[in-house]
């Protein structure tokens, strides 16, 4: 059975004089966590918001082929990709508990999502605001608000800035439970979270090479 | 220890205050705080005060409550559709610029002395809770509302998460301020248009009889009022943002 692709096809986007993206082809399977990397300015984060729908592109296409999860609606021609972006984007006068629950709405209890939150950061810190932890921390509770809302995918935006690396390690076998079916794309500076993933790596240049697959 | 110091500093005015009115010796003129609170204590008992601060709180309240609702209303449509904010800015310009008092006589022919003081605090507060309302939702962080876009939050749970928290600190600064200016401004017009039992009208009163001390009591009486209502409103405002948040 298909397990999913997407398929990137003649990716173009420039921002008036500075081209960030061209021509860029690629093809995404689902199964194996797909590790983007490159300098910075490269096109990275311009590429994961040209697939969260948030910008779009000058030229080329985006096709999803991927098994949509039984509450996308038929119609939508993108699928739910929840993402962790370079900030955290957490409603700071907020509880992680009360953050998560924002995204998942009916889909798990509070208990649920208390067993989950507590996977990965401790105990007492899930039912105070979120400005009140640590930069750490905040990044965990993205992390899992992204992990624990309902997708088809996940996209994250170098997740592992700000964590040491006993968390990381930690971090990352739980992405890989959570993402176990689904497309997973992570971006980082670090080559060894390649590894750490069990991923495929990505490297994607400036704009005047194509793309290397390895 | 703070507070001792500042009740002899309060004490040391007072005892200035009362030495000049002495100095001067002219009752009309300048009247020394003995004789404001002599003026004031004979005011309380009176049914007649009781009455006429009631009015006039009522009436302001209303005002200022008129003002608070539309001014919130207006302002969330005018921040989701810009035609409306266009077709509305030079109303609004114009409440700003145009002096209190100017309102306050215009409306004394179009609506007469009763509800004079309901008109000028409306005309007051409106444009200010307008303004902070829409400056207040446009501060909202772009980025969370991206966020919240990517993970398909319902607008419902993004009016209380995202737009909500933005929007309050502006509210509430913007309140103090407005409630404030309702008090003077409402003042204001009992004292041009006179409507009956009113505090405005004891003040103009007080004018008329030339009676400095019973001007000066009248003047405290709407401070205090001014102050209590303020202390009351705040405490809803912040009961009632608190409850939002669980």
């Amino acid at each position: 059975m298909n397990p999913g692709t997407v398929s990137i096809q003649n990716l173009s986007k420039s921002y008036g004089e500075l081209t960030v993206l061209a021509q860029l082809n690629m093809l995404l399977t689902v199964g194996k966590p797909w590790v983007l990397m490159g300098p910075s300015g490269c096109g990275k984060t311009t590429l994961l918001r040209i697939l969260l729908g948030l910008e779009v592109p000058d030229t080329g296409t985006v096709k999803w082929d991927l098994q949509m999860s039984a509450r996308s609606p038929v119609s939508r021609q993108r699928p739910n990709l929840p993402a962790v972006f370079q900030e955290d984007r957490l409603c700071e006068a907020f509880s992680p508990m009360e953050n998560i629950l924002m995204v998942t709405g009916n889909l798990f209890s509070r208990d649920q999502i208390s067993q989950e939150l507590c996977r990965l950061l401790p105990a007492e810190s899930i039912q105070r605001p979120v400005h009140t932890l640590s930069g750490g921390m905040k990044r965990r509770v993205a992390i899992l608000r992204a992990l624990l809302a309902p997708g088809d995918g996940v996209l994250m935006d170098e997740p592992f800035t700000g964590l040491d690396e006993d968390t990381k390690l930690q971090v990352i076998s739980y992405i890989k439970e959570k993402t176990a079916d689904k497309l997973l794309l992570i971006t980082t500076h670090q080559e060894e979270d390649v590894e750490l993933l069990g991923g495929t790596l990505i490297l994607l240049p400036f704009v005047e090479e194509p793309a290397k697959m390895l | 220890m703070k507070q001792a110091r500042q009740l002899i500093i309060i004490g040391f005015w007072l005892a200035v205050w009362q030495i000049a009115s002495l100095l001067i010796d002219n009752s009309i003129v300048m009247v020394g705080p003995v004789d404001v609170i002599r003026s004031f204590s004979a005011l309380l008992p009176e049914r007649e005060f009781w009455r006429a601060v009631a009015n006039s709180i009522g009436k302001i309240s209303l005002g200022f409550l008129l003002a608070f609702l539309t001014g919130v209303l207006l302002g969330v449509l005018a921040y989701a559709w810009n035609i409306l904010r266009e077709i509305l800015e030079p109303v609004v310009l114009l409440m700003k610029s145009v002096p209190v008092a100017s309102f306050i006589i215009l409306a004394l022919i179009w609506i007469g002395s009763k509800n004079l003081a309901v008109f000028a605090s409306y005309v007051v507060v409106f444009p200010m809770i307008y303004v902070s309302t829409i400056a207040g939702l446009q501060s909202t962080d772009k980025k969370l509302l991206e966020m919240a876009q990517v993970f398909s939050i319902p607008l419902g749970k993004r009016i209380r998460y995202i737009y909500l928290p933005a929007l309050l600190p502006y509210l509430s600064s913007s309140c103090a301020t407005a409630l404030g200016m309702a008090w003077k401004s409402g003042i204001a017009a009992e004292v041009i248009g006179v409507p009956a039992h009113t505090i405005g009208e004891h003040l103009y009163l007080s004018k008329v009889y030339l009676s400095t001390a019973d001007l000066f009591a009248w003047t405290i009486v709407i401070i205090l009022v001014s102050a209590l209502f303020e202390k009351v409103f705040l405490l809803v405002l912040r009961l009632g943002s608190g409850n939002c948040r669980h």
